[in-house]
C-alpha cells in the first residue's frame, strides 16, 4: 500500500525537525492536561494522551461519500431505537431475530414510556470506522456515551499551533462547529426553561478530560449525580445559590446507572432521573433508550434496519458478524478461534475483545469457557488486516501503527457529520487495538479539498 | 362475583432523619383478567408528591418523592377489585407454540433467563428430580402441582436477595422462591412464564390477607393462565394480581432511595383484607 508523504511541507523537514515536533506535540498535550484514564496498578491514573501530530488526511470526496453513508446509518438506528421502545415493527415483521432485543442487556425497560417512543432518540453518534485494502468498514456505532470528540478538537488546536505552514497551505474543512450544533440539539431536546448541564460521574472517570472541555465548549455548568434533584416533575442542579431549573442532562455514563431507583447498584445516578425524562419534565443526550442500538450483537443487523426503515441500500459496508447464540455460528466461531476477534455484546472501550491471531493460548481457553458459559454474550468478526498511517516516534523517525477513525455525527432534522473526526492509532507495531483504554493515541484528521 | 377491599401499608422507619427518598409503588392492582379494579387509593404521610404512569410491563406505577426530613414514611394502598367468581380447573394447561410464532411474538421475552431466574444446569437436575411427563404442556401442569412435594415452605430461610440456585439447592423458600423456581422450570420447558405480584385472599373473611407471588405462562394462543406453585393450584378468584415482570426485580412493591446519614431499617408490611366493598368484613 503506498503511503502519502505524512505531512505536506513548504520546506523539506529533518529529522532533527521532526524529533522537535514530536517533543512539542507531547508538551502541547502534556500542558494542557488533554488526559485519559488508563489502569496502571489497579487504579485509574489520568496520563496526556499519546498525540501523533502527523494528521491523518483525507480527499473531500472520499469523506463525502463516507459522510452519506453515516447519516444514514444514524437515521436508521434512531428509527431503531424508538421502535423497539414504541411498536416493535421490526421484530413482528421478523426482519431482526427478536430474541437478541428480548434478550438483550442494553434493553433499558426502566426507560420505555412516551419519551422513548417519539422524537430522535441519538443526538450523537460515534461511528467507528476502518480501512482495509483501500475500503471503509463500519466496526462499531457508539451511542450510549460516545467520546473523543474534545480529543479531536485538542488535537485540531494543536494542529494550528504546531503545524501552521501546513495548516495554511492544506486548509482542512473546520471543525469548530461542533459545539454550537451540539448545544443547538441539547436546547432543542430541552423540556423548555432551565439550563443545559453536563452530568459527569467524576474525575475518577477515564475521559473526565473531555467532560470538563466540553463543559466549557457548550458554556454549561459540569455536575455529578448528587447535585442534581429530580422528581417525575422536573430536575434541578443545586449549587451555593439554590436550585436552578435543568432543561436538559447531557450524561456522559451509561445509562443504566443514571437512576439508582431504576439500578439499585448505582452510585453515580440520581433518583428518578429516568422518571423526570420519561415523563418529558428534562430531556437528556443520548436518549436513555440508546444502549439497545449499539449493542453488538444488534451491530450485524444493521443494514437490515437501514432496509426496513428507509427502504435504501446501506451505503457503507461493514464486517460480516457471527452470533455466538446461534449454534451454527458458534460452531463456525470455536473451529477458527486463530481468525476471528471475539467481542463480548454489551461492552465497550475495547474492554473483554479478544483477538484470536495474537492470543495466547491461555486467553483462548479463558475465552471458550466465557463463550459455552454465555454464547449469546459474544460475536465474533473476522481480524481484518487494517491499514496502517505513518506515527512520529520520539526520535523523529516515523513508523507505521495500525489506525482507526471514529467519525461523529450530530442528529437531528439535518443530521450533521464533523468533517474530521478522531483517528486513533494503535500504541504498538504488534498491537491490533486502537482504544485510548488500552493505551492507544490519537491523530487530527483533516478533511482537504474545496467543499462540494 | 366477589368484591374485596384490601389495605396494604409498608412502614418504612430510619434510624436516622431521611431525606429527599424517591420510591416505585407497585401495589395497584390489575384491572382485568378475571378481576376488575373498582377503587383504589394511594396514601402517604408525611406529604409526598405523589404521581403514576405506567412501566414497560404496563404496571401502575405510583411515583413518591418526599423532600423533607422524615423518620418514617407510611405508604397506605387501599384497594377495592371485584374478583370474577369463576373456578379455573385444576388441569388446565397452556396451549402449545408454533416455535416460529413464539421466535416473532412478544411473550418470548418471558421465556428468556431473567436477572432473577438465570439459566442453571440444576433447573435440568429439578426436573429430573419431579419426574415430570414429556409433553411440556402436562409437565407445567405437573411441576405446579408437585414442586411443593420437593420444596418446602419455610419463613426466614431465605430473603429478597437470595440468588435463585441458593434457593434450589436449600429446597426451601417462600411463595416469592416457589414462583422463581416455578419459572426457571417453565422456562427450561420453552414456556414464556412471567412472575405475578399480589394478594392471596382468605376464605374467611376478616382474617389477615398477605402478599403472595405466582406465575403466569402464556399458551400459544396467546391466553396467560396463572399457576400458584405454593399451593400447588391453577390460580384463581382468591388470587389478587398486582403487577407483573420477568421476576421480582420488576414487579417489587416498593422500591426506592433516600438520603441519610444511616441506613433504614427493615420495612414493616401489614395487609388486610376484607370481602366486601366498604371494608370491615361486610359480605355482600
Amino acid at each position: 500500500m503506498a503511503i502519502a508523504a505524512p505531512v505536506t511541507s513548504s520546506r523539506p523537514r529533518s529529522v532533527a525537525d521532526t524529533a522537535t515536533l514530536a517533543r512539542k506535540a507531547t508538551e502541547w498535550f502534556t500542558e494542557r492536561s488533554v488526559d485519559f484514564g488508563v489502569v496502571e496498578g489497579g487504579r485509574l491514573v489520568q496520563r496526556p494522551i499519546p498525540f501523533d501530530p502527523l494528521p491523518r488526511r483525507l480527499p473531500r470526496a472520499e469523506w463525502e461519500a463516507l459522510s452519506r453513508g453515516l447519516r444514514q446509518r444514524v437515521v436508521a438506528l434512531d428509527c431503531f431505537i424508538r421502535d423497539v421502545y414504541g411498536e416493535q415493527r421490526i421484530l413482528a415483521d421478523g426482519f431482526l431475530p427478536r430474541e437478541l432485543v428480548a434478550g438483550s442487556p442494553s434493553l433499558l425497560r426502566a426507560a420505555a414510556g412516551p419519551a422513548a417512543r417519539s422524537g430522535a432518540q441519538v443526538c450523537v453518534a460515534g461511528i467507528d470506522l476502518v480501512r482495509v485494502q483501500g475500503r471503509w468498514l463500519v466496526l462499531e456505532d457508539n451511542l450510549r456515551v460516545p467520546s473523543g470528540v474534545a480529543y479531536a478538537l485538542a488535537a485540531r488546536r494543536a494542529s494550528v499551533e504546531l503545524l501552521p505552514d501546513e495548516m495554511a497551505a492544506v486548509r482542512p474543512a473546520s471543525v469548530a462547529d461542533y459545539p454550537r450544533r451540539l448545544a443547538a440539539e441539547m436546547t432543542r431536546r430541552g423540556s423548555g426553561d432551565g439550563t443545559a448541564v453536563l452530568l459527569t460521574p467524576g474525575p475518577d472517570n477515564a475521559a473526565y478530560y473531555e467532560h470538563r472541555e466540553l463543559a466549557r465548549l457548550l458554556r454549561v455548568p459540569l455536575v455529578t449525580g448528587d447535585q442534581l434533584i429530580a422528581s417525575h416533575r422536573g430536575c434541578w442542579w443545586m449549587d451555593a445559590t439554590g436550585p436552578h431549573r435543568v432543561s436538559t442532562i447531557y450524561h456522559r455514563f451509561s445509562p443504566e446507572y443514571l437512576d439508582p431507583v431504576a439500578t439499585p447498584e448505582t452510585v453515580i445516578g440520581s433518583a428518578f432521573l429516568l422518571t423526570a425524562w420519561r415523563n418529558g419534565a428534562v430531556g437528556m443526550v443520548n436518549a436513555p433508550s440508546c444502549g439497545v442500538a449499539d449493542n453488538k450483537a444488534v451491530f450485524a443487523h444493521v443494514p437490515s434496519m437501514i432496509r426496513y426503515y428507509l427502504g435504501e441500500d446501506p451505503l457503507l459496508q461493514q464486517p460480516p458478524t457471527l452470533s455466538l447464540g446461534r449454534p451454527d455460528h458458534r460452531d463456525a466461531a470455536m473451529a477458527r478461534l486463530d481468525e476471528l476477534v471475539f467481542k463480548p455484546v454489551g461492552e465497550s472501550g475495547g474492554k473483554g475483545i479478544v483477538f484470536g491471531p495474537s492470543a495466547p493460548p491461555a486467553e483462548l481457553d479463558a475465552l471458550r469457557r466465557a463463550v459455552s458459559a454465555n454464547p449469546a454474550g459474544y460475536v465474533a468478526q473476522p481480524a481484518l488486516e487494517v491499514e496502517t498511517l505513518p506515527c512520529l516516534q520520539e526520535d523523529g523517525t516515523t513508523a507505521l501503527r495500525r489506525a482507526d477513525l471514529r467519525a461523529f455525527v450530530i442528529h437531528g432534522d439535518d443530521p450533521w457529520v464533523m468533517p474530521g473526526g478522531l483517528t486513533r492509532v494503535a500504541p504498538a507495531a504488534d498491537c491490533w487495538l486502537v482504544n485510548s483504554s488500552a493505551g492507544g493515541g490519537v491523530k487530527d484528521t483533516w478533511i482537504e479539498g474545496p467543499e462540494a | 362475583m366477589t368484591v374485596i377491599s384490601l389495605t396494604h401499608t409498608t412502614l418504612q422507619r430510619y434510624s436516622a432523619p431521611a431525606r429527599r427518598s424517591r420510591n416505585e409503588v407497585r401495589l395497584q392492582p390489575r384491572d382485568g383478567g378475571g378481576q376488575r379494579l373498582v377503587a383504589f387509593n394511594l396514601q402517604v404521610d408525611p406529604d409526598a408528591e405523589i404521581d403514576s404512569e405506567r412501566d414497560y410491563f404496563d404496571n401502575t406505577v405510583w411515583l413518591v418523592s418526599v423532600e423533607a426530613d422524615h423518620l418514617e414514611l407510611a405508604i397506605t394502598a387501599h384497594s377495592v377489585v371485584e374478583s370474577a367468581g369463576e373456578v379455573q380447573g385444576e388441569n388446565l394447561a397452556p396451549v402449545a407454540w408454533d416455535p416460529a410464532a413464539l421466535a416473532c411474538d412478544p411473550a418470548l421475552e418471558f421465556a428468556l433467563p431473567s436477572p432473577r431466574v438465570p439459566k442453571l444446569g440444576e433447573v435440568g437436575a429439578l426436573i429430573r428430580e419431579l419426574d415430570l411427563p414429556a409433553h411440556p404442556a402436562a409437565a407445567v401442569v405437573e411441576a405446579n402441582h408437585r414442586l411443593r412435594e420437593v420444596f418446602t415452605y419455610q419463613a426466614g430461610t431465605t430473603s429478597v436477595a437470595t440468588p435463585l440456585h441458593e434457593v434450589l439447592a436449600l429446597h426451601t423458600g417462600v411463595c416469592q422462591d416457589f414462583a422463581h423456581v416455578m419459572l426457571a422450570i417453565a422456562r427450561e420447558l420453552g414456556w414464556p412464564a412471567r412472575y405475578v405480584s399480589g394478594y392471596l385472599i382468605p376464605q374467611l373473611s376478616g382474617a389477615p390477607g398477605e402478599s403472595h407471588a405466582w406465575v403466569e405462562v402464556c399458551g400459544g394462543d396467546g391466553t396467560w393462565t396463572g399457576y400458584d406453585p405454593t399451593s400447588g393450584s391453577v390460580a384463581g378468584p382468591e388470587h389478587i394480581a398486582v403487577a407483573v415482570g420477568r421476576d421480582y426485580g420488576d414487579a417489587a412493591p416498593v422500591r426506592g432511595t433516600f438520603l441519610s446519614s444511616a441506613p433504614g431499617l427493615p420495612p414493616e408490611v401489614s395487609v388486610t383484607t376484607a370481602r366486601g366493598g366498604q371494608g370491615e368484613g361486610t359480605d355482600q
